[in-house]
């Protein structure tokens, strides 16, 4: 009975400690922002429906939106989007709306994929909206 | 013969029990082990020097780990010459770093080297895994930038430039110095305090958290004449990092506010309070 018990503790010990590993193992993986951009498979830009300079403000820094974003492992769509800061609601529902888009290769991490976490950043400027990291145009 | 079975069932259960503890622990420590690969000693952008070197004369210098049986040094050796000149002209100490001094005399003879300051070092206790290694270190020992082996004739050209820019701005500046600086001379003040630390702006600036520096410096700071980044809510070692940061996008004109010579309202203790 003494050693049934035992095993039974032992058993349940190597158990929780296996579950804590994989817990570790899927906690989401905040990356910088280059390298999330960098591990987009699909990039959509946002788009308004009238020009930023009718909107408000169109100074480099006050026109950024950032955008938070997690990836889900499964299918590499963005399961969840916030955004952090952002001139206008009508530029930060076309970052919402783009970034949702988005499709990234999968993270794996010890043989697993797991959820990315980071943050995109949008410029509107007159006639044109940058992609900060953009491998195209400011990636060295 | 009962009892001798039982206890043999007994001794039995207690092995299998036994190694199948000893496996599963290997099984789950070699998990970990695999997960956190014990990291290469390797002298990185922003590590500080482990070294005592006096580097506080010079805004910018050069370290330059070397070895007189090291094949790829002596590959190098005229292009180290050249990096030598460059840095005296542009006011950048030199320092070459030897294993040990009396066996590398003749080869830094040879190779017109000997003119730099020499110091004897445990090379592997500075991180230094190969030689040679060129180290770009700010006058408090900051790493801003290394490379290591032998440099092609592009990153050569690179290295060259880079020490003959001349950067105007010290390491640090007071804060009563911000306002004149950032209005009489164009340059850009940028606090790099986090988005989750709420504060007040103590000067007119350009908000870049320190973990967005990499992705919005390109964008937001790209032709600035200087930045003077106001570390004021950071720890230092993220205000480190910030430099490193611009320095690999090229914006090597960069200072900070004296944390020890802060303004008085701006102490962290009075803050938390």
């Amino acid at each position: 009975m003494l050693l049934r018990n035992r095993t039974l503790v032992f058993l349940l010990a190597i158990g929780g400690i296996y579950a804590a590993d994989q817990i570790a193992v899927l906690q989401p993986g905040t990356v910088g922002a280059c390298t999330l951009t960098r591990m987009a498979s699909k990039r959509v830009l946002p788009q308004l429906a009238r020009p930023m300079s009718q909107i408000g403000k169109v100074s480099l820094t006050e026109s950024l939106v950032v955008a938070e974003i997690t990836v889900s492992p499964a299918d590499g769509a963005v399961s969840k989007a916030s955004i952090l800061v952002a001139p206008n609601p009508e530029a930060e529902r076309a970052v919402l709306s783009a970034v949702e888009q988005w499709r990234f290769y999968p993270a794996v991490k010890m043989e697993q994929q797991v959820p990315l976490k980071g943050k995109l950043f949008f410029y509107f400027v007159p006639g044109k909206v940058i992609l900060a990291c953009n491998p195209s145009t400011s990636d060295k | 013969m009962s009892i001798t079975f039982r206890s043999a069932t007994k001794e039995v259960l207690i092995t299998v029990i036994g190694g199948g503890v000893v496996y599963a622990a290997l099984m789950v420590g070699g998990r970990f082990m695999a997960r956190n690969p014990k990291p290469v000693d390797n002298l990185s952008d922003g590590d500080r020097l482990s070294i005592s070197l006096d580097l506080s004369q010079h805004q910018r210098n050069i370290i330059l780990a070397t070895r007189p049986d090291c094949p790829y040094c002596r590959a190098s050796a005229r292009f180290h010459q050249n990096l030598l000149a460059t840095a005296v002209d542009n006011n950048i100490g030199f320092v070459i770093a030897v294993n040990d001094k009396q066996s590398s005399a003749q080869y830094l003879q040879a190779s017109h080297l000997a003119g730099a300051h020499v110091v004897e070092t445990d090379l592997t206790k500075m991180k230094i895994a190969g030689t040679p290694t060129v180290a770009l270190v700010d006058s408090a020992g900051v790493v801003l930038r290394t490379w290591q082996g032998q440099l092609s004739p592009d990153q050569e050209d690179q290295l060259i430039q880079r020490v003959s820019r001349r950067d105007t701005l010290p390491r640090e500046i007071e804060a009563k110095d911000v306002p004149s600086m950032a209005e009489a001379r164009g340059f850009i003040v940028v606090d790099i305090t986090r988005r989750e630390v709420k504060h007040e702006l103590r000067w007119k600036a350009v908000v870049i958290p320190s973990d967005e520096m990499e992705a919005r410096a390109p964008i937001e700071l790209t032709g600035a004449r200087g930045v003077i980044l106001d570390c004021g809510h950071s720890f230092s070692l993220e205000c480190d990092a910030t430099r490193v940061v611009l320095e690999h996008q090229d914006l090597t004109n960069v200072t900070s506010v004296d944390r020890g010579k802060d303004e008085p309202g701006c102490d962290r203790k009075t803050q938390k309070k």
